[in-house]
């Protein structure tokens, strides 16, 4: 019995490998940012913290696993500590871009009528806004504290989220078990939490996956054009803005910060495609095979 | 003489599934048999495994198909794409998701020409139109120029029958053409078929679970169910003597059968044709209302009843 | 056709009129006053005063409004904090410089995007080694995929510049980075739209027809993804264009995107709120554009849009 159920395990670990693989990625980042204690102060220079000719470290020198900066400081203690910022960032933003999404998009497909044109219309508008032009706009107005990033990420994703849940919350509220209920008189909030939600579930985690990525690459982004938190605080972000400078003569400066961004948009984008898939149609006919 | 078309024994699979079972008959040059049978009968998947239309997955497991000289079931590769709408045309259910929505009508029946015998464009064309014109479009320069969102249902099914009958096929092959038209739409596109059939010496296999369109265009009939021909025989035979209870069930269907249609003991068939593997015995056994001991035991044998006439029931009692 | 475009069009002029209201909200809350940035942080408060009355900065906010709305609309984008100069002459001046690349970029993506989801589509089964491809290009954003090819092509190979020209040799990094990055959803649309004109009636009858193979595929199956292609280029705009930002800064390309970064870092307002102007109608634009080609190439839709 326990070798059928370890089997079972097995099975279902390689069905989704995909899954697994971008959970334990996406945990083992959040890790690394929970025990950045342990790589010491990142802002620390100490006197070893360059060479005699006033270098930085590369990887793997004595005492810096990840080498050090400009200025001595240790690398890998950056890089945690960066972890803290960014994925606070993104893990907020992630939760209230897609939160917002969600509301505008559902009481858009629920409501319709009037307050349906309004919300897709403002939708619509910020949609059209370029991200990375609006961001820095707004970043320069709400300023570059975490909220504000927070603030600057939500107001460029939401609308994609509300965009993607309207046209499927409008589909399922066509669906016969939708309109019955409604026709029925069963009040709206009522309708939207047991008929609507959980049918649209699946839809909102792959949603939230996918943002995620697109989240932590924004984020990032943001902070590499100087529009988000600002230096010494560490985030991947201004490290990768620290290290395009020096990326000629020591590019690991630039790399580590990169290899953290990378990484985390991977897990995020590993998980989406898996819960994608998850619900993707098999493989459809062709005609040509006849 | 041999017949036009002759089937024998033909059995289609998909997978583990067998949709058609020992299906055989045979149409004389010019005349059309009607495929007659509620969906999941096995029709479609009959007449498809005849023209090698069967989808991805769908194979004809035994038995063989002659049109004319060619023995279609064994044909492959460049020799079935050549025998695809000379040797067997057809003609789809829903003209508008058969027509390619991003090409007009005159070029979806142009290049059935280009494609073959080194014809030119401008000849592919000219012959597109002559073939409009012959299906009965009036003004077939503008339509040729027009797409299929902006045609009539009547108009697209006479597109797609310009196009099926272009290469002068043997055989055309009509998947229910006529089931999403209106009752006057659908007697002109009948009537059309008719007169082209007479002329151009087309061989009919038509597919249908509308009794009134059997009586309009069947020479023959073959009754389907469960993946089996249950019945089959000329057009009078079938509707003036129905042997089969299935066969009468359908035929009490029809509007306007009532009084035509020997008494039946059931003017609606009640429950539904069977979805997975069909039941041991008759596989009509569960909705029939006559079944009696053998029924759920053996399939009954075809029985002649002479004249073309067969039928597949215990009723009929063992054969001689 | 012609209702279908005005209706197109005033939902793309509603936008643009959002967006102007959204920029002069944001003008309103941006920390600093404007006055001080023209007149210099030691001027006398007179000189202040003056320059105030001059901007109608004291004036009611719905004078303002309307002001702003006024001048945007005569194409007037204001004047630059610190280059002294017209706004719309600056984004005017960098225009085809940053046009370049977004061409050579789309032809990128749209090449390479579009031949691997046809051969994606036209096989039998999906292909883990393009999904792989494509896992990897989603998660490399625009500026970490520019270091990279930098860092490789520049200094380790040193087979092309290192940016901050606009010849030829150029625009191959900037352009492969920013195309790079859009061609994994090109490649599933059309891989996907490939799939559906497979499985499609319409090539059943194409098949049934007796038509060669390869005629199939060049006219009853491309024809179809011609659609979804042009309308996820002007879906996706808005995304490429926030790539165009992150490439000119990156390869330091003087483009409009490296204008915007710089009059972030200078507290440009007037440039920034331009930039972000001049982008929307872009996107508006583009979106407008898509939709009418795709009304020209694809029948359909017209009467579906309209409809």
């Amino acid at each position: 019995m326990p070798a059928t159920r370890a089997a079972t395990a097995r099975r279902a670990l390689r069905e989704h490998r995909t899954l697994v693989v971008g959970c334990l990625l996406l945990g083992g980042m959040v890790l690394f940012a929970l025990v950045a204690p342990l790589f010491g102060n990142p802002y620390a220079t100490p006197l070893d913290g360059l060479t005699e000719s006033g270098q930085s470290h590369g990887v793997l020198s004595h005492g810096h696993l990840l080498g050090t900066d400009e200025l001595g400081r240790d690398m890998l203690a950056r890089s945690a500590e960066g972890a803290r910022t960014s994925l606070e960032i993104a893990f907020l933003a992630n939760i209230t871009s897609v939160g917002l999404g969600v509301l505008v998009g559902m009481a858009a497909a629920f409501y319709r009528g009037w307050i349906e044109q309004l919300l897709m219309r403002i939708t619509d508008v910020f949609l059209s806004i370029p991200t990375v032009i609006s961001g820095l706009a707004l970043a320069a107005v709400i300023g570059t504290t975490v909220i504000g990033i927070v603030a600057v990420v939500t107001a460029l994703y939401w609308a994609w989220a509300a965009r993607i849940v309207f046209g499927e919350a409008l589909a399922l509220r066509r669906r016969t078990f939708v309109e019955a209920a409604i026709a029925s008189g069963v009040p709206g909030r009522t309708v939207i939490r047991r008929h609507i939600l959980p049918n649209l579930s699946s839809l909102i985690l792959t949603l939230a996956a996918l943002n995620g990525a697109a989240v932590v690459s924004i984020g990032s982004g943001l902070s590499y054009l100087g529009a988000g938190i600002q230096p010494p605080t560490p985030e991947w972000g201004n490290m990768l803005a620290e290290g395009a400078g020096a990326l000629d003569y020591s590019p690991h400066l630039l790399l580590v910060p990169l290899a953290c961004v990378v990484l985390t948009v991977f897990s995020f984008v590993l998980i989406g495609e898996a819960l994608a898939r998850r619900g993707a149609l098999s493989l459809r006919r062709s005609w040509l095979d006849i | 003489m041999s017949a036009h078309v002759e089937v024998r024994d033909v059995n289609v699979r998909y997978g583990d599934f067998q949709a058609v079972t020992g299906a055989s008959f045979a149409i004389e040059r010019g005349t059309t048999l009607a495929l007659v049978g509620e969906s999941g009968s096995g029709k479609s998947s009959l007449a498809f495994a005849i023209g090698r239309l069967l989808p991805p997955g769908g194979e004809i497991a035994s038995g063989t198909v002659r049109i004319g000289d060619v023995e279609v079931s064994s044909l492959a590769g460049e020799e079935l794409r050549r025998a695809r709408g000379r040797v067997v045309g057809y003609l789809a259910q829903d003209s508008m998701a058969a027509l390619n929505p991003v090409l007009t009508a005159g070029l979806q029946i142009a290049e059935v020409y280009a494609a073959r015998d080194g014809v030119s464009r401008s000849q592919a064309k000219r012959h597109a139109v002559e073939m409009l014109a012959q299906v009965g479009i009036q003004r077939p320069e503008k339509v040729a120029g027009m797409y299929a969102h902006e045609l009539s249902g009547g108009m697209r099914q006479r597109v797609m029958i310009a196009m099926a009958l272009a290469l002068r096929p043997q055989l055309l092959i009509a998947d229910e053409p006529t089931t999403a038209l209106d009752v006057t739409v659908q007697a002109e596109i009948l009537a059309l078929a008719r007169e082209l059939q007479r002329e151009h010496d087309v061989t009919f296999l038509w597919i249908t679970h509308d009794m009134g369109v059997v009586a309009e265009i069947a020479d023959a009939v073959a009754v389907m169910y469960g993946g089996r021909i249950v019945e089959r025989g000329p057009a009078g035979a079938v509707f003036s003597d129905p042997v089969h209870p299935y066969t009468q069930a359908l035929l009490a269907t029809m509007v306007g059968a009532q009084e035509a249609a020997p008494k039946t003991p059931f003017a609606a068939i009640g429950g539904s044709p069977p979805t997975g593997a069909p039941p041991p015995g008759c596989p009509f056994h569960p909705r029939c209302a006559h079944a009696f001991a053998p029924c759920n035991g053996d399939m009954p044998a075809t029985v002649s009843l002479g004249a073309d006439h067969t039928a597949a029931c215990h009723l009929l009692g063992v054969p001689a | 056709m012609a209702r279908y475009l005005s209706l197109r069009i005033v939902l793309g002029l509603i936008s643009i009129i959002g967006v102007v209201l959204l920029t002069f909200m944001l003008q309103f809350l941006l920390p600093g006053d404007p006055a001080k940035r023209i007149a210099g942080p030691r001027a006398e408060p007179e000189v202040l005063a003056t320059v105030r009355a001059n901007m109608h900065l004291d004036d009611p906010v719905t004078t303002q409004l309307a002001a702003y709305v006024g001048s945007v609309a005569r194409g007037d984008l204001g004047i630059s904090y610190i280059r002294r100069r017209p706004v719309v002459d600056l984004i005017g001046e960098r225009l085809p410089t940053t046009a370049w690349l977004a061409a050579v970029g789309l032809l990128v993506e749209l090449t390479l995007g579009v031949g691997l989801g046809l051969w994606d589509g036209l096989r039998r089964e999906r292909s883990r080694g393009l999904a792989a491809v494509n896992v990897l290009l989603l998660s490399v954003p625009t500026y970490s995929l520019g270091f990279l090819l930098l860092l490789v092509f520049a200094f380790k190979l040193d087979w092309l510049p290192p940016g901050g020209g606009t010849g030829p040799l150029d625009l191959v990094l900037p352009g492969l980075t920013l195309g790079l990055f859009g061609v994994p959803y090109y490649a599933a649309v059309v891989a996907e739209s490939t799939r559906a004109a497979l499985a499609a009636s319409f090539t059943r009858t194409a098949v049934a027809k007796g038509l060669p193979r390869r005629l199939i595929i060049r006219r009853h199956v491309l024809r179809t993804c011609i659609s979804p292609v042009i309308t996820l280029i002007g879906l996706d705009m808005a995304l490429y264009i926030s790539g165009v930002v992150f490439v000119e800064t990156v390869f330091a390309y003087p483009g409009i995107g490296s204008l915007q970064e710089q009059a972030f870092t200078e507290f440009d307002r007037p440039v920034l709120m331009g930039t972000v102007i001049i982008g929307a109608v872009v996107v508006i634009a583009f979106n407008l554009l898509a939709d009418v080609v795709r009304a020209l190439v694809d029948p359909r839709a017209q009467v579906q849009d309209a409809g």
